[in-house]
């Protein structure tokens, strides 16, 4: 492990940004929209304004008695039963995907099982520090099979999909920095070597 | 079939009620004066209840004695509505029998705005215990339920005002008095077109946790919640499109035209919500006046197209289109019509910039575009600030204190709503049915 504290700043910053980047796009595909009840704002309200017309505090409360404390609300909520690993609207889709000769059908739905739990593995993995070399690399293998869906989709959706190439080839020179200055690390959970693989790039 | 004019009916209905139906003095004192503070129930706080509530809050020298809803949070809401407004405290009731059992003596008028197949039974047992009453429109559902209303109206002497608010609207009334009438503006009119599309709504929910009991709901007449909140599609509750919607449309024609329609025909579609009503009705009816006018009518709920809700009186002369919505209504002259300047000037209409001016026709057999005009600059009586149901309201109210007659009393609405029965029978049955005499009268 070599010992220079501006690079060891360099690879944090890398490494926290991916780390953010994977866990942030990971929690969405389990973000969606959902009935839950959430306090009845009116309630509070009204009560004020009877307050404020003249009426006492318990005529207040027993006028509004009937008001529920809770009301039914469509709110962007996280959960499982809510995952996606791919988009249900779109281009992106499960159905477009499996409709391309230049992806096998089969393959698509159970990536987009994994994906989402991929990203957020990866990104803790990385952020803890956990085999951080071969988390790189397989984050950025991640990142080239999503650039793969843009490809095929390129011509069907045009400079949308070149924007999504470029924008997946900004991560993966971020990555490649990042293995770069993967020697300047400190502070890992478990270092590769630990495992018995990639041991003769930890132990430069 | 024998013509039968709006004149005959005037006079079958005089007949009908003995003498007494159209008399002034049943129209007017109710032991009030101008200005007068009158004690007022408001019965059913549903969504045309709080339209009603909102025009009464604006109204001067009314205490509110009661509010009654079978669904509580409904009931609370008109309560806390009036504190907050008007700084009173109504008394809150479920059942309005126990509105008349503890305050028919003070009370001079009751607003009620239920489900249809409450009208007539409200509506009678209020008139019977001397309360005068104002009921939204359709009467009842049933046209016997309608003539209870008529019956209970003569015998108690009291005032009964239906809510066909077009028929106080300082705009409408205009159009007819000053438009049609003296200004002739449309020549004779052969045709008319009245519609009102509506895009499609979904079934009306409710709070889980605001459920009424099953027992209450029963003794209502409700077989369920989703029953109580829907119940305008459903036979034996309400009427469907027809009678909601056009109810208030196909009275204006026989307003207008002054005169009655003498046959109908009508289609009815149940395509779309599989409901006991129709999702959309069209109706033809020929009026029974000297030039014969058809009149076509559509309600349709299964889309928002065409240009919204309207009444157009199509003369030889002009197009006058009528619509509650102010942006809606339009004057056209016939291109080949006669100079309306002169009736500019008399201020019965207004000029407006004409977008048809530069219009291009093209095909020699297309007549010239009319050429547009619209309502002069100040109709009497009209604020568009108004809601449009407050004059209706002001009517009423302006009647129980002897200012006024009604402008749409039992028997008036009555005539105007057999109409509906029977175009909605026509739509039901697929004949076409032939109206008689008899159909526009209550008989005692």
């Amino acid at each position: 492990m070599k010992s220079n504290i501006t690079y060891t700043m360099a690879f944090w910053l890398i490494r926290f940004w991916l780390a953010a980047r994977a866990i942030g796009t990971g929690l969405t595909k389990f973000q969606g929209k959902a009935p839950a009840q959430v306090p009845n704002a009116e309630k509070a309200t009204e009560m004020q304004a009877l307050i404020e017309a003249g009426m006492s505090k318990q005529e207040a409360l027993e006028a509004v008695a009937d008001m529920p404390d809770t009301v039914e609300k469509v709110v962007d909520t996280l959960g499982f039963s809510l995952y996606h690993g791919l988009p249900e609207k779109g281009p992106m889709t499960v159905e477009t995907f499996s409709a391309s000769p230049l992806m096998p059908s089969f393959a698509v739905q159970p990536y987009a099982w994994v994906l989402g739990f991929a990203l957020i593995g990866l990104g803790v993995t990385l952020l803890l520090g956990i085999c951080t070399r071969l988390t790189l690399f397989l984050m950025g293998l991640l990142y080239i099979s999503l650039t793969w869906g843009f490809i095929i989709l390129e011509p069907s959706m045009g400079p949308a999909a070149a924007a999504g190439i470029a924008y997946l080839g900004v991560h993966m020179v971020i990555i490649v920095a990042g293995l770069f200055l993967a020697d300047y690390n400190k502070f890992e959970l478990l270092s590769c070597k630990k495992f018995g693989f990639c041991k003769c790039a930890c132990e430069k | 079939m024998k013509d039968f004019t709006r004149r005959d009916f005037l006079k079958t209905a005089g007949i009908a009620g003995g003498g007494l139906v159209l008399s002034s003095s049943l129209l007017r004192a109710q032991g009030k004066k101008a200005g007068d503070t009158l004690n007022i129930a408001l019965i059913g706080i549903g969504a045309e209840g709080e339209i009603l509530l909102n025009s009464l809050l604006k109204l001067p020298n009314l205490n509110f004695v009661a509010v009654c809803d079978i669904w509580k949070p409904r009931c609370t809401y008109g309560f806390r509505r009036i504190f907050r407004e008007v700084k009173q405290k109504p008394e809150q009731y479920e059942d309005y029998k126990d509105v008349i059992k503890n305050h028919a003596k003070d009370l001079d008028a009751v607003v009620i705005a239920t489900p249809d197949f409450w009208h007539s039974p409200m509506t009678c047992d209020f008139l019977e215990a001397g309360v005068n009453v104002y009921c939204e429109k359709m009467m009842s559902d049933t046209i016997e339920g309608a003539k209870k209303m008529v019956r209970a109206a003569r015998k108690s002497g009291k005032l009964l005002q239906i809510g066909h608010q077009r028929k106080s609207n300082p705009r409408y009334i205009f159009a007819r008095d000053k438009m049609l009438k003296e200004g002739k503006v449309c020549g004779r009119i052969m045709a008319c077109n009245g519609q009102w599309n509506r895009a499609v709504t979904k079934d009306l929910t409710w709070p889980k946790n605001q459920e009424i009991p099953e027992e209450t709901l029963k003794k209502y007449g409700y077989k369920d919640m989703a029953q109580f909140r829907n119940w305008r599609w459903d036979k034996g509750l309400g009427g469907g499109a027809i009678s909601d919607l056009g109810a208030h449309q196909i009275d204006v024609f026989a307003w207008f035209l002054d005169a009655n329609p003498k046959n109908v025909v009508a289609s009815g579609s149940k395509e779309y919500y599989k409901k006991d009503w129709s999702d959309n009705v069209m109706c033809i009816f020929e009026y029974d006046n000297p030039d014969k006018t058809q009149v076509f009518y559509q309600v349709l709920t299964t889309t928002s197209s065409g240009g919204g809700y309207f009444e157009s009186f199509m003369g030889d002369e002009g197009t006058l289109k009528m619509s509650e919505n102010p942006a809606l209504t339009k004057l056209f002259k016939e291109n080949n019509g006669p100079d309306w300047e002169p009736l500019v000037e008399k201020g019965l209409i207004g000029k407006v910039e004409s977008t048809n001016a530069d219009a291009k026709i093209a095909d020699s057999r297309e007549s010239k575009p009319p050429m547009e005009f619209g309502f002069p600059e100040k109709i009497p009586g009209y604020d568009p600030d108004k809601p449009i149901h407050m004059p209706h309201l002001e009517n009423f109210l302006g009647a129980v204190r002897g200012e006024n007659k009604l402008n749409c009393d039992a028997e008036h609405a009555y005539a105007a709503e057999a109409v509906v029965f029977k175009a909605r029978e026509a739509s039901e049955s697929g004949e076409k049915l032939a109206f008689q005499a008899s159909d526009f009268v209550v008989e005692d």
